[in-house]
């Protein structure tokens, strides 16, 4: 019961406010066993380090910006802080977001072990196409990875990247907080195309490939971008997840991942070490049978 | 692999209908069996479109579909119009997915095998036995003779119609061979499951036997006593007797009556006790009778969606001229109550006027008698009170064992009454228990399962 007499089951979800904090109050609660094991355990340099949660926070609050002025040509800064909570507090862009910062970061980090973020070689490759269409599928890739390495140095993030999904998620949150849809809404939503996302772009570029589709899925050949959405398309798995599992320091889900795409085990041990060069990981991860490996992750996703 | 790409354009209403279609989209919406115009019955694209005309957004994304046995991976891309949408559908042909693979539907096919399989061995590399078990009495016989014949080929054991083979076959050949077994009438299907390392030469095999046939509804055989036992006092006993118990009672009732003449007052008692007696006897045959039912090993009830307090009014009806005889008000549910559960109507009935016609014999003239109900999440009770002289805690188990009178003699019950009633209870999934301290009166609740568990 609470002061007023009424008891918290009365509530219901998106009419009481209670309700929803008392939803929020756990989650949180929920959240605290797994997240402080992960920063007492220390592994907490790879998914919850400062820069990928700084990060998060910082790209958020560009959006929150952007989303804002397409109301008001000079939001006020508690509707600003407001709209940054609620994106925060929307799990399926919270994640998206992060999963972002960790991409940007692997992609850098990979430069310094001599993958070109911008030119990997099978995208050099796909720009000297004599198929014209493919040669400026390439380029337009080449141009969005550009712009997606400058946001991240910026720690920026523009709605237009954003999947149609989530855009209709942080445009409705938007909606909610100032209260209507005006003009600026109705234009930006007019010209979005997912197709012209960077994620749109390396999917084309992914399924167009056809027998070469197995050099997408070498980090090495196609850089981490490729790759994530390469491994994504062909085992059925979220791409934010692709990059969560190459991101953490414990690479077995991303070795699980890899043998279900049918990589060779030569071939998943090597994207492995690329990808997490500090992680030991057991031999035997990398001679599990395809079709286990699927089974596995797919309880994963049933679990 | 993906491999060649065609792009196909599409078209949709605004109800999300494919109005026209180019191949190869059309041939996959009708190998989906879909029709054009119609339904998008490609589900991936249905959601897709969907979604594109819901949010007012341009989609670009890959969609998985099944394609016959194949999985096919398609890029599609969607522009959301006032009057529906415009499709392209670029569409790869690939590779079947991994987790729809051969090595995944042979494993769930041996998950099944190993979990409806009634015998199960372990064979060396050339197929000798080691050991056999059954699960089941079918196939005791044969897993004892197995297990007896040690070394030897299984083969031996059981006949594979249509192999004459001395030596057992290679065992990609008998996997899923349907096989004969002495004994039993039902097809019985081997499966070989070779031990060891993958590609190398099997180490040894795990042999399952499983019947895609249901066994035989085959009761336990029981002991030949107890088969003899079963429903004698029912089916042999009752029948016999009651006939001429009826004639005594009735006989009885004649003379009490004085309908055959004048008789003095002394002889008319006597006739009376003789009646009274009789009653008591029919009453403890159909105890008895009763007794043998709820006992037996197969004895179930036909659960119905019943009202309590329907059950519970017409136990008061029928004990209505009993209560006013002894002055007792029964007070049953008011009409427009109701109690929805879910037990048989006869056992329910039979229970409480078991239990109100107790609570007659115990209470006090001029006291009363409550049958109240209520619902206690998916359980419904009924509740028997009466204001008698009660029971003490070491006397609340006892009231419920066989023959337990607690003391009492004379009053023309069998000792069953409880027993039974319990028995009954608990056979519809509820119980019969009672709360009564001494000079406190007894309170018997009858619990069955509720048929709103929500509640009201």
């Amino acid at each position: 019961m609470n002061s007023d007499g009424s008891s918290i089951k009365d509530a219901a979800p998106g009419v009481d406010p209670l309700w929803d904090e008392w939803a929020c109050d756990r989650r949180d609660r929920a959240a605290v066993g797994p997240v402080l094991r992960h920063l007492v355990a220390g592994e907490s340099n790879d998914l919850f380090g400062e820069e990928p949660v700084a990060r998060t926070r910082a790209m958020l609050e560009s959006l929150a910006l952007e989303l804002s002025r397409l109301e008001s040509d000079n939001p006020g800064a508690r509707q600003v802080d407001a709209l940054i909570a609620a994106l925060i507090d929307s799990p399926p862009l919270l994640g998206h977001v992060h999963a972002l910062a960790l991409e940007g970061q692997i992609v850098s980090r990979m430069a310094l072990q001599g993958v070109d973020p911008l030119l990997p070689p099978l995208i050099q490759d796909r720009i000297s196409a004599a198929d014209p269409q493919i040669a400026a599928l390439a380029m337009s890739l080449m141009a969005a990875q550009t712009r997606f390495v400058r946001r991240q140095q910026r720690m920026e993030l523009t709605a237009a990247e954003l999947s149609a999904d989530l855009l209709h998620l942080a445009l409705s949150t938007l909606a909610r907080i100032v209260g209507g849809e005006g003009a600026g809404v109705a234009g930006l939503k007019a010209g979005y195309d997912e197709r012209r996302g960077r994620i749109g772009i390396l999917g084309q570029l992914g399924l167009g490939l056809g027998d070469d589709f197995p050099a997408a899925l070498d980090p090495r050949q196609a850089g981490f971008s490729l790759f994530a959405s390469a491994l994504s398309l062909i085992t059925g798995h979220e791409r934010d997840d692709v990059v969560l599992a190459s991101a953490s320091g414990r690479p077995f889900r991303l070795a699980l991942l890899l043998a279900a795409a049918g990589v060779e085990p030569a071939g998943r041990e090597a994207a492995v070490l690329l990808l997490q060069p500090d992680a030991l990981p057991p031999a035997e991860w990398f001679t599990i049978d395809p079709a286990r490996a699927a089974a596995l992750l797919a309880q994963g996703v049933a679990a | 692999m993906p491999a060649s790409t065609s792009i196909a354009r599409a078209r949709t209403d605004a109800a999300d209908r494919l109005v026209a279609a180019d191949e190869p989209l059309l041939g996959l919406q009708l190998r989906c069996g879909g029709d054009l115009p119609g339904v998008i019955a490609i589900p991936a694209l249905r959601e897709a479109v969907g979604k594109a005309r819901m949010l007012g957004l341009k989609l670009a994304r890959p969609i998985i579909a099944q394609d016959g046995g194949d999985s096919v991976t398609a890029w599609v891309e969607i522009d959301p119009r006032d009057d529906g949408c415009l499709i392209e559908f670029r569409h790869w042909r690939a590779k079947p997915l991994p987790a729809e693979d051969e090595g995944h539907v042979a494993r769930r096919k041996l998950a099944a095998e190993r979990q409806i399989a009634e015998l199960h061995a372990r064979l060396d590399a050339r197929q000798n036995v080691l050991y056999a078990a059954a699960e089941t009495a079918e196939l005791a016989e044969l897993a004892a003779r197995m297990d007896a014949g040690r070394g030897r080929p299984w083969t031996d054991f059981v006949t594979i119609p249509g192999s004459a083979h001395q030596q057992p076959l290679h065992w990609r050949l008998l996997d899923g061979a349907p096989v004969a077994v002495a004994g039993s009438d039902r097809p019985w299907r081997a499966t070989l499951v070779p031990v060891g390392l993958p590609g190398a030469e099997p180490a040894g095999f795990e042999l399952y036997l499983g019947s895609d046939f249901p066994a035989p509804q085959q009761a336990e055989p029981s002991p030949v006593a107890e088969q003899i036992r079963a429903r004698m006092i029912g089916r042999e006993v009752a029948p016999v007797l009651r006939q001429p118990i009826a004639r005594i009672i009735a006989n009885a009732e004649t003379i009490r009556s004085r309908l055959a003449g004048p008789l003095s007052e002394e002889y008319s008692g006597y006739a009376a006790d003789i009646a009274t007696a009789g009653q008591h006897l029919l009453a403890l045959i159909d105890d008895l009778t009763d007794l043998e039912v709820v006992e037996a090993d197969d004895f179930t009830t036909a659960p119905d969606r019943i009202d309590l307090a329907e059950v519970a009014r017409q136990a008061a009806g029928i004990l209505g001229v009993k209560s006013r005889e002894r002055g007792i008000r029964i007070d049953a549910p008011k009409e427009g109550e109701a109690l929805p559960a879910v037990a048989e109507f006869r056992r329910v009935l039979q229970v409480l006027l078991n239990l109100v016609g107790n609570a007659l014999g115990y209470a006090p003239e001029g006291s009363q008698i409550w049958i109240r109900l209520e619902q206690d999440g998916p359980m419904a009770r009924v509740i028997v009170a009466d204001q008698g002289p009660g029971l003490d805690p070491a006397q609340h188990d006892k009231v419920f064992e066989k023959f337990e009178r607690l003391g009492r003699s004379g009053d023309g019950g069998s000792g069953l009454g409880l027993y039974i009633s319990r028995r009954l209870a608990r056979a519809m999934g509820g119980n019969l228990t009672v709360e009564s301290a001494p000079g406190q009166g007894a309170r018997f609740i009858l619990t069955v399962p509720a048929a709103d568990p929500a509640g009201h």
